[in-house]
């Protein structure tokens, strides 16, 4: 059984990043790694607190949180190959 | 950098020359306006300037060695939105450059707050919507096109005008918009507005889709490009006043006919300021007043001074009347300039402002000159008929269809034996006549009323005096009609005939019985002519003679 990935997405309300960030990275997930992930998605301006625990600075950032190591990404989420290699995902070919 | 090499020819960096690039540098990012973040591979955060401070409300201090992110830019940059608590939410334009820090290699990101920058495009953004709806939804028709004459706007109310949809103009050329025959006048109008700022009140005809013309004024305005000389484009705004046309060439044309229709009619048309005191008239105004041409100056005042001062009076309660009804009528004799007489008549309505206070008057005058002096024939011819009816040697007397006299003349009341008063408003039948020959004359009378003219045009008949004595009268009828030939009344002349009718009855009954003593005389009687011939005789002349009555009266026997 595939480990489950867990990861976290910060964004900022609605604004069009925020969509944006989703719909690509939920694309990426969905291709290669369907039914083995977990997203949470954490809006700042609801949570703010628990942006600031976890040092958000700016979003969109994605937080890989399981299994470790832990890796953090922000910015923009639409190059596939550039946030696999971020978050230390290898593509499934 | 500098670099030195040693004996195996390696690049050796050297540590002193490293320190100085990286103090360089950092005093390059100090004064930086935007925020930069040095982060290393992972991203973890190695250097952040003051203005990453401002930017992200945040004291530097507390991030050092926290993770700011692997920073994803594909292109040039990206947006990010930046959390700032303490401050409202920013929005960052991130980019991304990998460089060698501390001979390592590391992320140098540049943000730079571009929060104002967006709200003022989303205000912009809001304003342009606001704009946009204003102008598609307005009532006017308005259309806005560019520097090569192309619609870039056109409007709800322009769709209704045209009959034509936006979506199928946009883009087009103006020509279509207007009726063939006028479309390069048209255009070359609206090029006029390229050397003026704005024009306004312009009428241009506007072609509906269906061939009908609509008349329309337009304003129209330019707007200029960000450099503030080159025309980006113009807006037009129309106002459709082919009704209103329609309805200014109907009146033009109720003018002209009202206007001859005076002219023929001779009446006088006035319209007085009644605060100035002045006024604007046609020239038969001042012609009615003996004038050959308008006078300069014509007022309230001076109108007055044209009145004879018996009439003055009446003439001002006429106006004060008007002050209150809003309706002046009045007549009055005028004084011409060369010193005649003329009878006139005025009409007039009163117009008040707002307020309700009298601000002018405007009607006509006649001249009624003419028609007076027949009236004052017809009076004098009445009075004059009155006077003869009076004095008339016999009986006048006009009764109505009711049987009252309405006049009697002195020899009526002399031979009646009562005061006019006493004879007018009373029943002649009831009153003035024998019972017994009430019904026979009230009868007589309906049928004359009725029309049965011709019939009895002279009888005889009694009537009963004040003090009961009955009198003989000779009565001659006519009837008075009105104007479609309806008897109205009686007029009927009666001559005493009673002594006569006496005298009569005298002469008679002398006549007989002479006849009487003629005829049975024992002796023989002749009448002869003067001439001696025979004429007639009696019984005993008959016997004497041989020749009857007739052989003597058929004349040629002389004795």
């Amino acid at each position: 059984m595939p480990v489950k990935y867990v990861l976290k997405l910060y964004v900022t309300g609605a604004t069009p990043h925020s969509k944006a960030a989703l719909i690509n990275l939920k694309k990426i997930l969905d291709e290669d790694y369907k039914g083995v992930y977990f997203l949470k998605v954490i809006d700042v301006i609801k949570h703010p607190q628990l942006a600031e625990d976890d040092k958000i600075l700016a979003t969109p950032t994605l937080i890989r949180t399981l299994p470790p190591p832990v890796a953090r990404i922000i910015g923009d989420l639409s190059n596939k190959e550039k946030v696999l290699l971020g978050l230390d995902l290898v593509a499934v070919r | 950098m500098k670099k030195s090499t040693d004996e195996g020819g390696q690049d050796k960096i050297d540590p002193q020359s490293l320190k100085e690039s990286e103090a360089r540098l950092r005093s390059i990012f100090f004064w930086s306006q935007d925020a930069i973040i040095v982060t290393d591979a992972k991203g973890k955060i190695e250097y952040m300037n003051p203005a990453a401070e401002r930017v992200f409300n945040r004291k530097l201090e507390s991030f050092i060695g926290k993770d700011f992110g692997l920073p994803l830019v594909d292109g040039e940059s990206t947006e990010i939105d930046i959390f700032r608590p303490g401050k409202d939410l920013g929005v960052g334009d991130m980019r991304v450059v990998e460089i060698e820090w501390l001979n390592e290699k590391a992320f140098l990101i540049t943000i730079r707050d571009i929060t104002e920058r967006r709200k003022a495009e989303e205000a912009l953004r809001e304003t342009t919507e606001y704009l946009n709806n204003l102008i598609t939804y307005a009532n006017a028709p308005i259309i806005v096109w560019d520097a090569q004459f192309r619609i870039t706007q056109f409007n709800h109310a322009f769709e209704s005008l045209t009959g034509r949809k936006a979506k199928d103009v946009l883009g087009k050329s103006l020509d279509f918009l207007f009726p063939p025959a006028l479309v390069d006048n048209s255009i070359s109008l609206i090029r006029k507005t390229l050397s003026e700022q704005r024009w306004e009140g312009v009428e241009i005809d506007i072609q509906h889709i269906d061939g009908s013309v609509r008349t329309v004024i337009w304003n129209s305005a330019k707007i200029l490009a960000e450099d503030g000389k080159t025309v980006a484009a113009i807006i037009a705004q129309g106002q459709d006043i082919t009704e209103r046309k329609k309805a200014e060439e109907e009146l033009k044309k109720a003018k002209i006919s009202l206007d001859l229709a005076i002219a023929a009619s001779q009446i006088g048309v006035w319209e007085l300021d009644l605060i100035k005191d002045t006024s604007v008239r046609n020239l038969r105004h001042d012609q009615i007043f003996g004038y050959k041409e308008k006078i300069a100056e014509w007022g309230e005042k001076i109108f007055f001074e044209h009145i004879i001062t018996e009439d003055r009076p009446s003439v001002q309660a006429a106006f004060d009347r008007a002050m209150k009804t809003d309706r002046l009528y009045f007549e009055c004799r005028i004084l011409w300039p060369d010193e005649t007489i003329h009878w006139i008549t005025a009409t007039g309505k009163v117009v008040r402002d707002s307020a309700g206070k009298p601000q002018e008057m405007f009607g006509t005058v006649t001249d009624i000159t003419e028609r007076k002096k027949a009236e004052e024939a017809l009076r004098h011819e009445k009075e004059l008929a009155q006077t003869y009816l009076d004095i008339a040697a016999f009986i006048m007397l006009i009764i109505n269809k009711d049987g009252t006299v309405s006049y009697v003349n002195e020899k009526g009341c002399d031979i009646l034996g009562y005061e006019k008063e006493d004879i007018i408003g009373k029943n002649w039948f009831d009153n003035f006549l024998p019972k017994s020959k009430k019904a026979e004359v009230k009868e007589i009378f309906l049928r004359l009323f009725h029309g049965e003219a011709g019939l009895f045009g002279y009888f005889e008949d009694m009537v009963i005096t004040a003090t009961g004595e009955e009198r003989l009268i000779g009565w001659n009828n006519t009837m008075l009609r009105d104007d479609e030939g309806r008897a109205t009344a009686a007029l009927i002349s009666g001559e005493d005939i009673t002594e006569r009718k006496k005298a009569e009855e005298l002469m008679k009954r002398s006549e007989e019985r002479f006849k009487v003593l003629f005829e049975f005389a024992p002796d023989a009687y002749f009448l002869t002519d003067l001439k001696g011939a025979l004429i007639d005789g009696n019984i005993r002349a008959e016997a004497l003679t041989g020749y009857n009555r007739d052989e003597m009266k058929g004349g040629g026997i002389t004795l």
